[in-house]
């Protein structure tokens, strides 16, 4: 049965209404409130983006990310040998990340995500995914000021620390555990194909967990080649205009999964079934709909609250759509 | 008079305007009343950058909260979102067009006006252009991204020609996100000149954040007296790219950095203006900070505006006496 995903993180304040987090993280800063009561603000608001989760009916939720100030920061502050500088925009989106300026060896200092993961494994009744942003996407988007190469060096450490990582999240119960890797798209550039497949194998090294590969901003050439790496790929196919060609041609090896980026997180208008009923279609085609995952391109953190729920609701509608159908058809 | 100096567009913000503010948004100010401290802090930082020497002046933007959603909230076609997020613990309320965009009266017109009435020194207008008023918006309505710039630009045209019929001899059009998609350069070429086409006012584009490298010679096209840039927070690495291809217009050379609180020395800033004079002419450069001071206090504002204009001074006499 095709079921329903979302990419990572959640917005963090309301469109409207009292935005706690937000005052908390000020209150912190100013030494006004404790590390206690931001954390129970954290902990109250992490436990919202599961529930709305749940209301939309998404089938495996993540933890909502509250804690992250971006895709970047939030990791590369929490490993050794990156130091924070000024704001850079996040590829063309109108939001922005510190970036790691890399001035010693990098690595892992101890666990980053496995608290909120077993949070929100605790109290929800969904399954939980882990998500990590991957290790070629978080050394492309930093300065590199201590190693001879990025790619031989940097990429490489980040991965080993990311490995750390998962490991704790695969000891803390974690069945879903999915990398992001946005650069790879945005850039096109696939002579880096082979590197994200070898850091991909590192960071998932040793771990006994379905092992995702997600990407986003653009289009996805080889995707068999990451299938076969990958227990399930994922697909922009909002910013990604050729990805329905290049999966029409892909031939993706049995057994594994599609999670296909259907509607806009980064908009908020409101799609149909009609819109996307051909990228379901040749989803299923490949894989069978019991392998095929919905999700919104990017995470909701794009959007105004009160939109994320909205087009996780469409999201989900669409999914029931796409079930009716294959029920009919079989 | 060589190397006019300049600022970006935003001033820093003083405590009396940052309280009217919070009090006119809870209601505690009336618009009317709202309206006169921001004419207070325009009237004293106009003040105050006469003070500095500073040959072309700016009002300041004290109305704007964002400068996406103040022109959003004064056009036809679009509304107001709630809170996203910009970066880190920040956020803002985002434009959402939902209907056929169209110009209803001029926006940056009142305040241009007011400031310009405080001063014999020229004011520079100043507004959003429409590429980054697209890109920073939700789009509910327009079929494509290049269906609801062309509006834009359409409707952003009589703003444009508002400012100059009132006099605006230097007009500024803020494209931050001029870069973030490459592939549409040409309809950006096409959206502004379809604007500036018969502007005589000088006309002047500030980009920050940008991917030079991948638009660089093609933005040369758009048709504009000047690109103002930030140089200093990169080091001037694109005088670089300026030197491979003929750069061709006038410059707006960003000399300080405005997201950090040290302020530059003098020697630093000359160094960079001379480091500029040896890939464009002289006489096509204009000095100002990177971007906009809104978020230094007062005092850094100032201090990184006396610094910038002492530099200039000295380099002046430096070069009079070759």
């Amino acid at each position: 049965m095709v079921k329903t995903t979302v990419i990572g993180n959640y917005p963090k304040i309301p469109g409207f209404g009292e935005a706690k987090l937000r005052k908390s993280l000020h209150e912190f800063d100013k030494g006004a409130i404790s590390r206690e009561q931001l954390e129970m603000v954290i902990r109250e608001v992490t436990l919202e983006s599961i529930i709305e989760q749940e209301i939309a009916g998404i089938d495996i939720i993540t933890d909502g990310q509250i804690r992250w100030q971006d895709e970047v920061t939030y990791i590369m502050g929490a490993l050794s040998g990156a130091e924070l500088n000024g704001l850079v925009r996040f590829f063309d989106t109108n939001t922005y990340y510190r970036m790691p300026l890399i001035k010693n060896k990098v690595g892992y200092k101890g666990k980053i995500l496995t608290s909120d993961y077993i949070l929100a494994k605790e109290n929800s009744k969904k399954e939980v995914k882990a998500v990590l942003t991957g290790a070629y996407t978080l050394a492309k988007l930093s300065e590199n000021k201590f190693y001879k190469s990025v790619e031989d060096g940097l990429c490489f450490d980040i991965a080993g620390a990311l490995n750390q990582e998962i490991r704790a999240l695969a000891d803390a119960g974690a069945k879903h555990i999915q990398i992001n890797e946005p650069y790879l798209a945005y850039s096109q550039n696939w002579a880096d194909k082979e590197l994200v497949l070898q850091l991909f194998a590192k960071v998932f090294e040793g771990i006994n967990a379905r092992k995702w590969l997600v990407t986003y901003l653009g289009d996805l050439e080889s995707i068999e080649v990451f299938a076969q790496a990958a227990d399930v790929v994922g697909i922009d196919f909002v910013e990604g205009k050729r990805n329905l060609e290049l999966l029409r041609n892909a031939n993706i090896p049995a057994g594994k999964g599609l999670c296909l980026g259907i509607v806009n997180a980064r908009n908020t208008n409101t799609e149909k079934f009609e819109d996307v009923s051909s990228i379901i279609q040749m989803g299923i085609e490949k894989v069978g709909s019991d392998n095929i995952y919905l999700s919104p391109n990017t995470g909701l953190d794009y959007l105004p609250r009160e939109k994320a729920l909205d087009k996780m609701k469409t999201l989900v509608g669409i999914c029931r759509q796409s079930q009716q159908l294959v029920s009919q058809s079989q | 008079m060589i190397l006019p100096t300049t600022s970006v567009g935003s001033l820093p913000r003083d405590d009396y305007l940052i309280k009217a503010r919070k009090d006119f948004r809870e209601g505690e100010l009336d618009e009317t009343q709202y309206i006169e401290v921001v004419r207070k802090a325009t009237r004293d930082w106009i003040k105050i950058q006469e003070q500095l020497g500073l040959d072309i002046l700016v009002d300041g933007e004290f109305e704007r909260d964002d400068m996406a959603t103040f022109f959003a909230e004064r056009l036809k076609g679009f509304e107001i979102s709630g809170w996203v997020r910009s970066y880190g613990n920040r956020y803002y309320r985002k434009p959402v067009a939902v209907g056929k965009i169209e110009f209803i009266e001029p926006m940056a017109l009142d305040i241009w006006k007011f400031a310009q009435g405080c001063t014999g020194r020229p004011v520079k207008a100043i507004f959003t252009g429409p590429y980054t008023m697209m890109d920073w918006s939700f789009n509910e309505y327009y079929p494509t991204r290049r269906a609801m710039l062309m509006e834009l630009a359409e409707a952003l045209s009589h703003e444009l020609k508002a400012l100059e019929k009132a006099g605006a001899k230097y007009i500024q059009i803020d494209e931050p996100a001029l870069s973030v998609r490459p592939s549409e350069i040409n309809d950006v070429i096409e959206a502004i000149n379809l604007m500036t086409k018969d502007i005589r006012a000088k006309t002047i584009m500030h980009v920050c954040y940008g991917l030079f490298e991948k638009i660089y010679p093609k933005m040369l096209d758009i048709n504009i007296d000047q690109f103002d840039l930030e140089f200093a927070n990169r080091n001037y690495e694109l005088l670089a790219l300026f030197q491979k291809d003929k750069y061709t217009k006038e410059v707006g050379l960003g000399v300080t950095d405005v997201h950090n609180h040290r302020i530059e020395t003098m020697d630093e800033i000359k160094a960079g203006i001379s480091k500029a004079m040896s890939v464009i002419p002289v006489d096509k450069i204009y000095v100002g900070p990177d971007c906009g001071l809104k978020t230094r206090t007062p005092e850094e504002g100032k201090a990184k505006l006396k610094v910038m204009v002492d530099a200039v001074k000295e380099l002046r006499m430096e070069l009079d006496a070759q």
